[in-house]
């Protein structure tokens, strides 16, 4: 191992050891949350994908580097792995199971479930590609800024400007 | 851009959730603490009792001494008593002054550490002159000392633990306050001993108050008459707490110098900041 390697290694510990979890957790919490709430919709779901983002944050603690990115796109880069991976299970859980008929006309009950706006937006957002979906969710869940946003994405901030823009006045017509 | 309409769909996670999960994120953490304490206790049980077990003090003697001086008469043994007291603390009688009344009890076992450990039964019974009934005093100590803690808690008997803990604590504070009272009434006669004893420790009682109540009780299903603005108000709170005690700590100084004019407005001073406390963070209504 040189001298280069263990300053590295030091620095990483250091940077670890630094990090005030207590303020982290206070402060990140209330993003990852609605980041999944928005990706989603409402229900419990977003607490469990919370829970187990910072429980891997937790464990990968140590590999934080602090010269490599600030904690917020760190954190984000777990968060959307773990959106990621739920996504991908729920899409096979629906394509496992046997679908049920289109439904032509709604049931008052069905009309009462969407009522509520996170369920709207998410049903206006259902034929929309990933990576919208997750420009919204990262703006207006976990209220990011558009350079934040394009670190964690790794979009230019200008292509995230311009996508949310065109996403809001569409939604915005549609809501 | 016109885009409130998604910024309100926001909320704050449930209270509930947000403890749950720091509780299980900090329980985590004092596993692996727990499991290292666990394994430097057991390492620290080995070493002391192989190092009071005849074989191993004769090991030892060997290694100190060439073999010409190794002679183990019964006299020369280790004596409990002689070993150093742990943290370097001499005791907790406080000491006596001129007047044959136990003098400050600043100088006493700090609060923070725990009781000295009774003798295990088999070295209080052995002669102490005898070779090898040297008290295993590293591990009866280093042992419950190194296992702190326990995760075993869910959240619902941590908020019921803080709370029975919190009561205790100002049943306590009630108690050092009842000389004061019972002196100011003149229903006992003035002694700056007592008034000293009773400052001290509301000084220390209320300095743990903010520390006590920082994990808040609020989701939770329990009896509490600690009210919401607690929470809210965590600097205030606080700052009322020092405040109490501060004005303990004059009361303490005043008693110490036997000043009988300052004692009187010192504890008026701290019934003040009792009621203006109780006024915004004491709930009329038990929950």
């Amino acid at each position: 191992m040189s001298a280069e390697d263990i300053k590295q290694a030091r620095a990483q510990s250091q940077a670890a050891q630094e990090l005030d979890w207590n303020a982290v957790y206070a402060d990140q919490l209330p993003r990852i949350y609605n980041y999944f709430r928005f990706r989603t919709g409402p229900g419990h779901d977003a607490e469990e994908l919370t829970a187990r983002t910072f429980e891997k944050a937790w464990r990968k603690r140590q590999q934080y580097r602090r010269d490599l990115a600030g904690f917020s796109t760190w954190l984000f880069a777990i968060a959307r792995n773990v959106a990621t991976d739920y996504l991908r299970s729920d899409a096979l859980r629906v394509r496992a199971a046997t679908l049920p008929e289109a439904i032509d006309h709604p049931t008052p009950e069905d009309e009462a479930t969407l009522g509520s706006d996170l369920q709207r937006l998410g049903s206006l957002t259902s034929g929309l590609p990933d990576r919208d979906k997750e420009l919204i969710a990262l703006k207006y869940g976990a209220a990011l800024n558009n350079r934040m946003i394009a670190g964690i994405t790794g979009l230019s901030e200008s292509n995230v400007g311009t996508t949310l823009h065109r996403l809001v006045e569409r939604l915005r017509a549609q809501w | 851009m016109d885009d409130q309409f998604l910024h309100r769909l926001r909320r704050d996670p449930p209270a509930r959730f947000v403890i749950q999960l720091k509780w299980q994120l900090d329980r985590s953490t004092r596993g692996r603490t727990l499991r290292y304490r666990m394994i430097l206790a057991l390492a620290l049980c080995g070493t002391a009792f192989a190092l009071v077990s005849p074989p191993g003090r004769q090991v030892i003697r060997d290694w100190v001494a060439p073999p010409s001086q190794i002679a183990p008469p019964a006299s020369s043994a280790v004596t409990p008593g002689k070993l150093p007291p742990w943290g370097g603390i001499t005791g907790v009688s406080p000491a006596r002054n001129s007047q044959g009344n136990p003098g400050a009890l600043t100088d006493s076992v700090p609060a923070a550490l725990p009781a000295p450990l009774p003798v295990p039964q088999a070295a209080a019974e052995a002669p102490a002159s005898e070779p090898g009934n040297a008290q295993p005093f590293v591990a009866t100590v280093m042992v419950p000392v190194a296992i702190l803690g326990s995760p075993q808690q869910t959240p619902q008997m941590m908020a019921r633990n803080a709370i029975q803990v919190r009561q205790g604590l100002f049943l306590t504070m009630v108690a050092a306050m009842q000389p004061l009272y019972e002196m100011q009434e003149h229903r006992v006669p003035a002694d700056f001993y007592a008034v000293r004893r009773s400052a001290e420790r509301l000084a220390m009682l209320s300095s743990m108050i903010p520390e006590l109540f920082r994990l808040d009780t609020r989701p939770f299903e329990v009896s509490t008459s600690a009210a919401d603005l607690i929470w809210i108000h965590p600097v205030d709170f606080a700052q009322k707490a020092d405040a109490m005690t501060r004005s303990a700590q004059m009361l303490a100084r005043y008693a110490a110098n036997a000043d009988e004019r300052e004692l009187a407005r010192q504890i008026q001073m701290i019934q003040t900041a009792c009621s203006s406390c109780h006024a915004l963070y004491r709930s009329n209504i038990r929950r």
